[in-house]
């Protein structure tokens, strides 16, 4: 469909060829089209409308959007929504560095520490393969505050889920937990790859371990890092389970996060599909800011180099 | 630029209308699959329920062959269960004829306009009001229609530990409760650990408020659970945890209250039926526990808060009189059939099942059908009852945790109850 | 060598300070371990406990007396077939993966290697995808599936995920750092471009294929949502899926609940050690130099 009849070769330096890459993209983006942008085009059609999935839907307009940023109704549906970003943010802002930070150090002692590397990895990696709904059992059975595990052991009575600040430090300790395979196995693969003579010349002129690591190693590694820094980012943006399982949004809606609101508005008792959906793109909007920030931020970083 | 846009609309295009065309051929849901009438019951019973309404579906298929009926049951945890229920209404191949669900959430469900009245229902299976259990017969009837048709009943009952407290010394007043409670309370053994989260405590907490006279709602639908007696009732739970003589353990979880009862931590434990088999009272004639009626919830003049499984018909599928009458005469078997479902932790509704001498044997259910008899299920025929529910269980939740007085935590739960259904009818 | 003469060799040839800091790893390894270990324990160790013994008030990590009663109670629940189960996980994952590492390295090796007109903007398109909470498309996929005819097939589970962009946006960070100069090599040797993806730039990212290859098949086999809604009867359920319609028998069950999580988790495992040895080898294997 590239190739235009009529217009020689010579002309056009694409011809034949021209369409080669598009065959390469085709098989995916037509999966991507299918289940990707076809639901986003109808989330975005369906965020002017009201619907619940089984009545007509009705059109809406930018009622839906009114209503999320306080304009009409009473404001309840604005304040749980906005709550629910604030701790949304307040969970990214915390975790991406605990998940960026804490595999990399056990990445890095792993690749040092040869010997056991195999089983190391093995160890750190299982809390990943666990559901989320399995971890979040297991946690509440070891955090409970009279009964539980972690209070017995250490002849304390910390009230680890039902008051505050403790929610979120369970939350944030159970997703590290959780988390921690992941990034850990990329960077593992990430310092395998670091070529080895840039690190011995690097010994040569004296670097130390922490000046390797930082001058050598962490460069080497920058698509890792951004890759997983994206990532992280866009899964504590979802992070729903922990929040749903384990503390059920509370105390007192205290960890309520903007998935778990979209997803009740959705899913709970009376299904607003149509707000949820406007919500869903107005966090998406919030969402990409900070993705398109983070892409500008590592194409300066290659022009320099 | 241009062309690969240009490429895009066209790739657009064709996979929607792959799409198009695959919806466009539409199936009929009742045709008979090799001579069956085949019906496609849903339900949410993913416990020991679960395992005996599959038994129960066995045994009807095996004795309606001749007749052609087959039932094909689907168990679906109550949460996805609604998801797929409103995401398949209107797909007929897959979507069900039958969904069992629970009472309070039939009028909310009931806007969407998914369900079909179970017109002549009574008179064909013979079913009078008397014949069931009083709470469960009306809980079906939606604004003076039959949308639901009873199948149990579960109120909340009062398990305790024989070791800590003798069945003489049981209390039948709520004030005796607290009594016992903190002459039991001491050495590390608590009267009734409150749980403060997915908690029971909010049921605990409609059956002191039931049985006092109390309701969520008013006769206008207006939420009513900030009321003085309501005040009352939550700061008498609140003063379990939290006040001068606490008989229970602050900051229990999920599971925490069982916990503790099981461990021998605490005298008493509030849950369902169901809670019999897990805890084994079927089986072992040893066991330490029991279970008894709540306070303040038998009797004369008394009642309490309960809940019940009704069987529902879909409208875009029972749409031929033949399979509403297949849906019907499986309704009824499984109704007539309901014994097992006493074993599996449920009150059934009928009553003749209760004078069944088996079922008088199964002795851990009785304290459960007395409650039935004199339950409520609340004003469910309201459609945002089970909304109004849950905000009344972050109320007492937040009551008990000590975020809130009983009392702001009620009047926090009306307000925003309120706000949420005025930007609801928006 | 033995594990003594090992050691005595490596203190003959390291310096005091090398020793030094050798042992410190390995302790903070050991910390850091034992931190993340216990709870992964503690879900084994109950598997193998008598209820009775999980809820005692004299909590131990280690099961006083082991039993194998909780897995029985799964294995033999006749409600459960949980073979079948098993195998429709298994045929739905490896599916699903295969697929899936095909055509996002395909479409990868395209959006990183090759230049044609548009692949900007449908990079970004599809980027700009993964900032809409993915819950929000489950209604929709669903009216797709359905309308393609799909409901209850076990390609309902496989496709949607198929769309999935992070395994694209992952195989292209790490292709980006093949150089370049490989591809022109092979192209003055007459290669043609899916030549170049096959036999130079695949071989080389083996590792970040076998990583992807275990997140995706992790992701697909743990999902229970979705399958849940796509499927109507039991036979065509996956593990995940058909367990979370048991896990009322087992609530306050902790043995029973964690004997079904390590049942469900231990082909990931498998799946995970096969490939360990692929990605701690890192791209080197394929001789690339700085």
């Amino acid at each position: 469909m590239m190739k235009e009849p009529g217009k020689t070769a010579s002309i056009h330096r694409f011809s034949a060829r021209a369409v080669i890459p598009y065959l390469f993209v085709a098989p995916f983006m037509l999966m991507f089209l299918v289940f990707g942008l076809v639901p986003l085009v109808m989330s975005v059609v369906i965020s002017f409308t009201k619907w619940d999935y089984a009545s007509p839907m009705e059109w809406y307009g930018l009622g839906n959007y009114k209503l999320i940023f306080g304009l009409i109704g009473s404001g309840k549906v604005a304040s749980d929504f906005w709550n629910g970003v604030l701790h949304t943010l307040l969970f990214v802002a915390v975790e991406t560095p605990l998940l960026i930070v804490i595999p990399m150090i056990v990445a890095l002692l792993i690749s040092k520490c040869k010997a056991v590397r195999k089983l190391s990895m093995g160890f750190f990696y299982f809390p990943s393969i666990l559901s989320i709904t399995t971890v979040c059992i297991l946690w509440n059975f070891l955090l409970d505050t009279n009964a539980g595990v972690i209070n017995h052991y250490l002849g304390i009575e910390i009230p680890w889920i039902t008051q505050m600040p403790y929610a979120w430090i369970s939350i944030f300790v159970l997703s590290a937990w959780w988390g921690i395979g992941g990034n850990m196995i990329l960077y593992i693969a990430g310092i395998a790859n670091v070529p080895p003579e840039i690190l011995e010349a690097a010994e040569l002129d004296g670097a130390g371990a922490f000046r390797k690591f930082f001058s050598v190693t962490l460069p080497c590694m920058r698509r890792t890092l951004f890759y997983t820094l994206i990532m992280t980012t866009i899964g504590s943006f979802n992070m729903l389970g922990q929040a749903q399982v384990l503390t059920a949004g509370g105390p007192n809606f205290g960890t309520t996060t903007a998935m778990m609101v979209i997803y009740n508005t959705a899913f709970g008792g009376t299904n607003n599909f149509g707000r949820a959906c406007a919500m869903a793109i107005v966090f998406g909007v919030l969402m990409s800011l900070f993705t398109v920030l983070s892409f500008k931020l590592q194409v300066s970083d290659e022009e320099e180099m | 630029m241009k062309r690969a846009s240009r490429a895009i609309g066209l790739v657009l295009a064709a996979a929607l209308a792959i799409a198009c065309l695959g919806g466009c051929s539409k199936e009929d849901p009742n045709q008979p699959v090799d001579g069956f009438t085949v019906i496609r019951f849903w339900n949410g019973f993913t416990g020991t329920d679960g395992e005996t309404m599959d038994e129960i579906v066995e045994a009807f298929n095996a004795e309606y062959e001749s007749e052609k009926i087959k039932v094909v049951a689907d168990k679906i945890p109550w949460d996805t269960l609604f998801t797929k229920l409103t995401t398949t209404s209107s797909n007929l191949r897959s979507a069900p004829h039958i969904v069992a669900m629970s009472a309070s959430r039939i009028a909310g469900m009931n806007e969407r306009g998914i369900f079909t009245d179970m017109e002549g229902i009574e008179e064909f299976i013979g079913a009078e009001a008397d014949d069931y259990i009083p709470a469960a017969w009306e809980g079906g009837i939606i604004d003076g229609t039959r949308l639901g048709f009873p199948l149990d009943v579960h109120p909340t009952a009062m398990y305790y530990n024989k070791n800590l407290i003798s069945e003489e010394e049981l209390p039948t007043t709520w004030d005796e409760f607290l009594d016992v409670c903190i002459e039991k309370t001491g050495d590390g053994i608590y009267g009734w650990a409150v749980p403060s989260m997915y908690s029971i405590a909010k049921d605990v907490f409609l059956n002191m408020l039931y049985s006092a006279g109390g309701s969520m709602f008013d006769e206008n639908d207006e939420p009513i659970f900030n009321s003085n007696v309501a005040v009352e009732k939550l700061e008498y739970l609140y003063d379990l945890v939290r006040g001068a003589t606490p008989v229970a353990p602050e900051n229990v979880g999920a599971g925490g209250d069982f916990t503790l009862f099981t461990q021998g931590k605490s005298v008493f434990y509030f849950d369902g039926p169901w809670v019999i088999n897990t805890l084994g009272l079927y089986d072992d004639p040893d066991s330490p526990y029991a279970v008894a009626p709540c306070p303040e919830s038998i009797g004369e003049g008394e009642t309490n808060f309960a809940g019940s499984h009704q069987f529902t018909l879909m409208k875009n599928t029972v749409t031929t009189d033949a399979v509403r009458e297949a849906c019907y005469t499986f309704i009824k078997y499984v109704s007539e059939h309901s014994f097992d479902w006493a074993k599996a932790g449920q009150v059934p509704a009928l009553k003749a099942i209760h004078e069944t001498e088996e079922y008088q044997a199964l002795e851990p259910i009785a304290a459960f059908t007395q409650m039935a008899y004199t339950a409520t299920l609340g004003e469910i025929d309201y459609q945002y009852w089970y909304e109004g529910y849950n905000n009344m269980g972050v109320a007492v939740s937040n009551a008990i945790s000590g975020v809130y007085s009983p009392k702001e935590a009620l009047d926090t739960a009306v307000a925003d109850f309120k706000a949420w259904v005025e930007d609801e009818e928006l | 060598m033995g594990a003594a003469e090992r050691l005595r060799h490596y203190f003959k040839n390291h310096s005091k300070k090398q020793i030094l800091s050798g042992v410190l790893l390995y302790a903070a390894l050991i910390v850091c371990a034992l931190v993340v270990l216990v709870p992964s324990l503690w879900a084994v160790a109950t598997s193998f406990k008598f209820e009775t013994d999980v809820l005692d008030a004299n909590v131990t990590l280690f099961p006083r007396r082991v039993t194998l009663e909780n897995y029985a109670h799964i294995l033999n629940n006749r409600n459960v077939p949980i073979l079948l189960w098993f195998w429709n996980s298994f045929k739905i994952a490896v599916t699903h993966v295969v697929l899936y590492l095909l055509i996002s390295s395909l479409a990868a090796f395209a959006f990183s290697r090759l230049r044609f007109r548009g692949r900007e903007v449908l990079f970004w398109i599809c980027m700009s995808s993964m900032m809409i909470p993915g819950v929000i498309n489950l209604i929709p996929n669903y009216i797709i599936i359905d309308s393609l005819g799909l409901v209850d097939n076990m390609f309902s589970m496989v496709l949607p995920g198929l769309g999935g962009v992070f395994g694209v946006f992952m195989l292209r960070q790490f292709m980006r750092g093949v150089p370049m100069a490989y591809d022109e090599a092979a192209k003055i040797d007459g290669a043609s471009e899916f030549r170049i993806y096959f036999n130079v730039v695949l071989p080389l990212c083996v590792p970040v294929l076998v990583t992807l290859a275990i997140f995706s098949f992790q992701g697909c086999w743990n999902d229970y949502v979705w399958p849940l809604i796509v499927t109507n009867s039991a036979e065509t359920r996956t593990l995940t899926a058909g367990l979370a319609t048991f896990s009322g028998s087992y609530s306050h069950q902790y043995g029973k609940q964690m004997a079904g999580a390590v049942l469900s988790a231990l082909p990931i495992l498998l799946i995970f050690l096969l490939g360990q040895k692929y990605f701690i080898k890192g791209i080197s294997i394929g001789g690339i130099k700085g």
